[in-house]
């Protein structure tokens, strides 16, 4: 009884092996397929770059009813109504708000806080910023800082008209408020804030008749 | 071998004295940062640039007061609560137009004059050696009154660098509501035998 062993060795050739990868398989195909997908790649970030880049996605699209508080880095807001308010120095765009200064211990300059509160007026896109504000228990008198942990309550947020807009023109107007940040003096010794692009909340509000004129 | 033992030991050294020295190296706020004097209610405080005693504290929740066009106004409802710090300060040596106040609490909470009245002591011009008494105004929350302090610093030109400061405590001073508006008045110079802030 003799055992016959038979190793049977099954040659495969290598265009039969199942073809997992899609890159060819010859080599110079290979780099001319990296290359040409890498120069597209370049070629559609050079012009996304050229147009301006990309967006970033607005956190908060649609805009809130009044009554609604807005807050950024630094202040919250509650817008409640806007009107526009003639006077002799002519008309202004007013808004009644609270407003209290959230995220410093120390004050604030107006200035700085209000490049944060952005009106936004009509389809043409006009904006305005750093609104003059008094308050309530004090109507004569410019606030011109914001101490630290004091909500206001019926603070007057004013605008001055810009001079292409007049008062029938609009309907409604929008508030956003938009982000801030912090940057330190050179000397360290003190910082200050200013606005960025971001919008971290927007308040339409129509224009009532409260104006008197 | 010995010099190498020797060569490696002095780099030993050299690494732990860089790192003590650094310790004494200054950041930039402490470079620049005001000099501070400190002192408490009732006794003069004295900087190089000036002297500043507080006589007392009133707090209330409304203000007599006139605006910064001089027409009188109130009594204007506090945000919380008023705070009338009563002082006297004289200048040393030169004539002090910027000198901001501030109120300090123990958290690094800090309350500024607001800047709705023209008779709050940080608004007098001072001439050098002639006292003047009158009152600092704050606007606080009174849940935020937690061992304040009256910070003054002369800062000429709106430069704090190095400025002199004076910093006085006003604790214990129980902060307790006024029913009657307290009165701010215009600040006053003050000659005479009495004073002792001006040494």
């Amino acid at each position: 009884m003799a055992l016959e062993l038979r190793l049977v060795v099954h040659h495969v050739r290598a265009a039969d092996i199942a073809r997992r990868s899609f890159l060819p398989v010859d080599p110079l195909a290979r780099f001319a397929l990296v290359s040409v997908v890498g120069a597209a790649g370049a070629i559609v970030t050079l012009i996304v770059a050229a147009f301006g880049g990309l967006d970033r996605a607005d956190s908060q699209t649609s805009p809130e009813p009044p009554g609604t508080e807005l807050e950024n880095e630094l202040f919250a807001v509650t817008p409640y109504e806007a009107w526009v308010e003639t006077g002799d120095d002519g008309a202004r765009l007013q808004v009644r708000a609270d407003i209290e200064l959230r995220a410093s211990d120390v004050s604030v300059p107006m200035f700085e806080v209000g490049s944060g509160l952005v009106l936004l007026l009509g389809p043409s896109g006009t904006s305005t910023d750093r609104p003059d504000v008094s308050f309530e228990r004090m109507p004569e008198s410019l606030v011109a800082s914001l101490q630290p942990h004091m909500a206001e309550e019926n603070a007057v947020l004013s605008w001055e008209m810009p001079e292409d807009i007049t008062a029938s023109d609009l309907g409604e107007v929008d508030l956003a408020v938009h982000g801030m940040q912090e940057l330190g003096t050179r000397d360290g010794l003190g910082s200050f804030w200013i606005s960025s692009d971001d919008v971290a909340g927007t308040v339409t509000l129509p224009l009532n008749e409260r104006g008197r004129s | 071998m010995s010099r190498s033992l020797t060569a490696g030991l002095l780099c030993v050294l050299l690494v732990v004295g860089i790192a003590v020295l650094q310790h004494f190296t200054l950041d930039k706020k402490s470079l620049f940062a005001p000099v501070t004097t400190t002192g408490s209610v009732g006794e003069p405080v004295v900087t190089d640039d000036f002297s500043l005693e507080v006589v007392d504290l009133e707090v209330g929740s409304a203000l007599e007061a006139t605006d910064i066009l001089g027409d009188p106004i109130g009594p204007v409802e506090a945000n919380g609560v008023w705070v009338l710090v009563r002082a006297r300060i004289t200048a040393a040596h030169t004539t002090m137009t910027n000198f901001p106040a501030e109120l300090r609490m123990k958290d690094g909470t800090t309350y500024d004059v607001p800047g709705w009245f023209s008779d709050s002591l940080d608004r007098a011009t001072l001439s050098p050696g002639l006292p003047q008494e009158g009152a600092f105004l704050f606007e606080v929350p009174l849940d935020r009154i937690d061992e304040p302090a009256l910070v003054v610093t002369h800062a000429p030109d709106f430069n704090r660098y190095l400025g002199a400061q004076a910093s006085v405590a006003l604790d214990p001073v129980e902060p307790r509501p006024l029913d009657d508006p307290l009165v701010l008045l215009p600040p006053e110079v003050r000659t005479g035998k009495d004073n002792d802030a001006s040494e």
